[in-house]
């Protein structure tokens, strides 16, 4: 029983050193070893899938920039289907069908969540590569070539791009989420890019060949807890199956897009709660399929065992801490590491990506405690909220649908 | 069907587990908060320590006092040899003082009587010495008579019988010179003696001189022993004072119990409620339903560190002894004093 503590400080170590060490020295000393052969000469036929809900004249920007891309236009369509939204969502998305080509979209008569809506639009595609996106997502131009490029690797079964963030600087909660998210793409999924076995390829931005998602598509559409369909992690689940098929999963750091963080404390702690819900429910996918894992590459236990289970670690962690000391939580050096490591990744966001560079990241330091907030009230209430579908970030205020399922299809000419 | 059976099953005791798990969450994060807001802003709670005879401090201080009360012993002893001694010393200074003062009365006495025994002796030499030279004068007639006698003999004037008588006579008469020559001699000798330094009060002086000496060294004892016992009454002090301060300390209290002793650690923030039979109560997760357990007993003021039973942090402040009621209070991570921290 001794040992318990010990052992999870020795996992968490590794994790930590494979996730910023190893990942540190791929990054910088051997770029080589985490990034695959891309070929801008492809140009498969592209349909960006791209389920709606909630998301008001937004969608309409992001259609643009999935428009305004450098990739062929023949070769790109669009089809968004709407979820039954209770706003103008529907509205701007007809706008941008008719100001745009190859834009077709669509509208559920009821909510179906967001798996079923993306499987949906999936079945109206006829491209040999789609790539899935979320209503606020906003495309760089070069987003869709870079994606598409890395499929000349026939292995290549899903590739993800590096989100950024479109509103940077709306209070403490987004600075925050823009450095996550920056250290996230450019140091945690380094490792993972590495042996091509990527975890979780983001929602926001995930390219995928059709027929292997149409070949996952049984097992996201029947995915259940105990019975009760599930939709939250379809991103995950689905570069879960691409893994377990075999297939390369990879992040393309040089493929950019940009997407709205929540800046309300309420908005923010239901994403993180549905985000660690579906980390769960990988994480006991995992489990029950262990002798998969097993005979893949070494990394696929790291990305699928060892860090969703981190998050049961951090919870054991701090509890023991707060049990050793209830004060725990007040000591200033993992606080003050945290505001290091914050105004680091703030000079090198200001590098990289300039039009999210933070102003006062010295405001960061309200979440310097958010660790724990995550840690143990989220993982508890995701633990115990598994049974819940709700889509999560926007909160359904749903009025009975006026219309059909698929009432309106607009094609641009 | 079996399937969809354990499925709902599964999920109502999910659900069941999941409210359960969620409330209590709620309640702890509560009790926690409840309790860091009662202990941040409370001045009664104390810690309650059993301390046993075999306690390590306790052995540690045992064997200190029992040191210093051996050095103390000692120290006593010795001061107490210094004494005797002293004393002893002071009853030899006193004869000597007294010896030294006859002494000097006698030498005194001595040189008058021999000024005047030795201003009648040296008249009386004087008169010998004429005495002497008269006889001289007479001796001259001794020997006409002597021969005188030799004729008469020779001219069987007188017997044989007669002039051996005569010059027997004769004999003595010389002799009687010779002796008051040397009377003269040693009453010459006698008054000088007396009216003269000599080796008697030579002698006498020494005798003076050592008796001094030996007080001189005997004072320089005395003084260096009653600096030593000086010293050793500090040094005895100090022992004790330090004794006694060990004596108000809890370890001592609990070294001289045959069985653990009860007492509990105060932060000096909460010393301010701490009185003497100031009633303890020992309350329900450590800060309701409380019930009283016993009462104040001593109050030591020796400092102590403790770590803070909720807080775990470093805390400085004092021990008071604990009179139970009941045992199992000891038992309980904290207990309060004076009154209940919630009037229930």
């Amino acid at each position: 029983m001794n040992a318990v503590p010990s052992i999870v400080v020795l996992l968490s170590v590794l994790v930590l050193a494979v996730r910023y060490v190893w990942g540190s020295i791929l990054k910088w000393h051997h770029p080589q070893l985490h990034t695959v052969h891309k070929n801008y000469s492809l140009q498969p036929t592209c349909s960006v899938l791209l389920p709606v809900f909630m998301e008001g004249p937004g969608v309409y920007d992001t259609i643009r920039s999935i428009r305004e891309s450098d990739y062929p236009t023949d070769r790109l369509e669009i089809i968004a289907i709407d979820d039954a939204s209770s706003d103008n969502s529907y509205q701007h998305m007809r706008r941008a069908a008719q100001d745009f080509p190859n834009v077709r979209v669509h509208r559920n008569a009821e909510n179906l969540g967001k798996n079923r809506t993306v499987l949906k639009a999936l079945k109206l595609s006829q491209a040999e590569m789609v790539i899935s996106i979320d209503s606020d997502t906003v495309f760089a131009p070069n987003t869709v070539t870079e994606l598409m490029a890395c499929f000349a690797d026939a292995k290549m079964g899903a590739v993800g791009g590096v989100v950024g963030i479109r509103n940077p600087n709306d209070n403490a909660i987004t600075k925050f989420q823009t450095v996550q998210y920056f250290l996230a793409y450019h140091l945690g999924k380094i490792p993972e890019n590495f042996t091509k076995t990527v975890g979780c390829i983001s929602g926001c931005l995930f390219a995928i060949r059709r027929r292997v998602y149409l070949e996952i598509e049984p097992k996201m559409a029947a995915r259940h807890f105990f019975g009760i369909p599930t939709s939250q992690g379809e991103d995950r689940r689905a570069t879960h199956e691409v893994v377990l098929r075999g297939y390369h999963t990879y992040v393309n750091l040089d493929a950019q897009c940009w997407t709205l963080v929540p800046n309300t404390l309420t908005a923010y702690l239901r994403q993180q709660l549905r985000w660690r819900q579906s980390s769960l429910h990988d994480f006991f996918y995992t489990i029950r399929t262990l002798p998969l894992h097993v005979r893949m590459p070494f990394n696929v236990l790291y990305v699928f065992f060892l860090l969703p289970l981190t998050t049961y670690l951090a919870l054991f962690r701090i509890a023991g801490g707060l049990i050793e000391n209830p004060l725990w939580w007040m000591d200033p050096r993992p606080l003050s590491v945290y505001m290091l490591m914050s105004i680091l990744v703030c000079f090198a966001i200001r590098k990289r990506n300039p039009e999210q560079a933070i102003q006062n990241p010295l405001a960061l330091a309200m979440f310097g405690a958010f660790w724990i907030v995550s840690s143990v009230f989220i993982t508890i209430l995701a633990s115990w909220t598994l049974d819940s579908s709700e889509w999560g970030t926007r909160v359904s205020t749903l009025e009975p649908a006026q219309e059909e399922d698929t009432v309106a299809e607009e094609e641009a000419a | 069907m079996i399937t969809k059976l354990f499925r709902k099953s599964f999920i109502t005791a999910y659900r069941i587990a999941a409210v359960i798990s969620l409330y209590g969450l709620l309640i702890g994060i509560g009790a926690y908060a409840a309790v860091m807001a009662l202990y941040s802003t409370n001045r009664s709670w104390i810690v309650p320590v059993l301390i046993s005879p075999s306690n390590d401090r306790v052995l540690t201080l045992t064997a200190q006092i029992v040191a210093s009360q051996q050095s103390l012993n000692s120290l006593i002893l010795s001061t107490k040899n210094l004494r005797d001694a002293r004393e002893e010393m002071g009853r030899r200074r006193a004869l000597l003082e007294y010896l030294l003062e006859q002494l000097d009365k006698a030498a005194t006495r001595q040189r008058a009587d021999n000024a005047v025994s030795g201003t009648q002796l040296t008249r009386l030499a004087q008169q010998k010495h004429a005495d002497v030279s008269a006889t001289q004068t007479l001796l001259a007639d001794i020997d006409h008579s002597a021969q005188e006698v030799d004729r008469n003999l020779k001219a069987g004037l007188i017997t044989r019988f007669d002039a051996l008588q005569q010059q027997t006579a004769l004999a003595q008469f010389r002799n009687a010179y010779t002796d008051a020559q040397i009377s003269e001699v040693v009453l010459k000798d006698s008054a000088r003696q007396k009216l003269s330094t000599d080796l008697s009060v030579v002698e006498t002086m020494s005798k003076v001189i050592a008796i001094k000496s030996e007080l001189a060294q005997l004072e320089l004892t005395i003084r260096t022993g009653d600096e030593t016992i000086a010293s050793n009454l500090a040094q005895i002090a100090n022992i004790q004072r330090a004794i006694q301060a060990t004596r108000d300390n809890p370890y001592f209290v609990a070294a001289q119990a045959q069985r653990a002793t009860e007492f509990a650690f105060v932060s000096y923030d909460n010393r301010s409620v701490i009185a003497p039979d100031a009633p303890v109560y020992d309350c329900v997760l450590s800060f309701v339903a409380c019930r009283r357990v016993g009462s104040v007993g001593r109050v030591f003021s020796e400092e102590e560190r403790a770590i803070n039973p909720i807080f775990k942090t470093d805390t400085r402040g004092t021990f008071i002894q604990l009179s139970l009621t009941d045992g199992e209070a000891i038992k309980s991570k904290t207990l309060f004093v004076g009154r209940k921290p919630l009037l229930f």
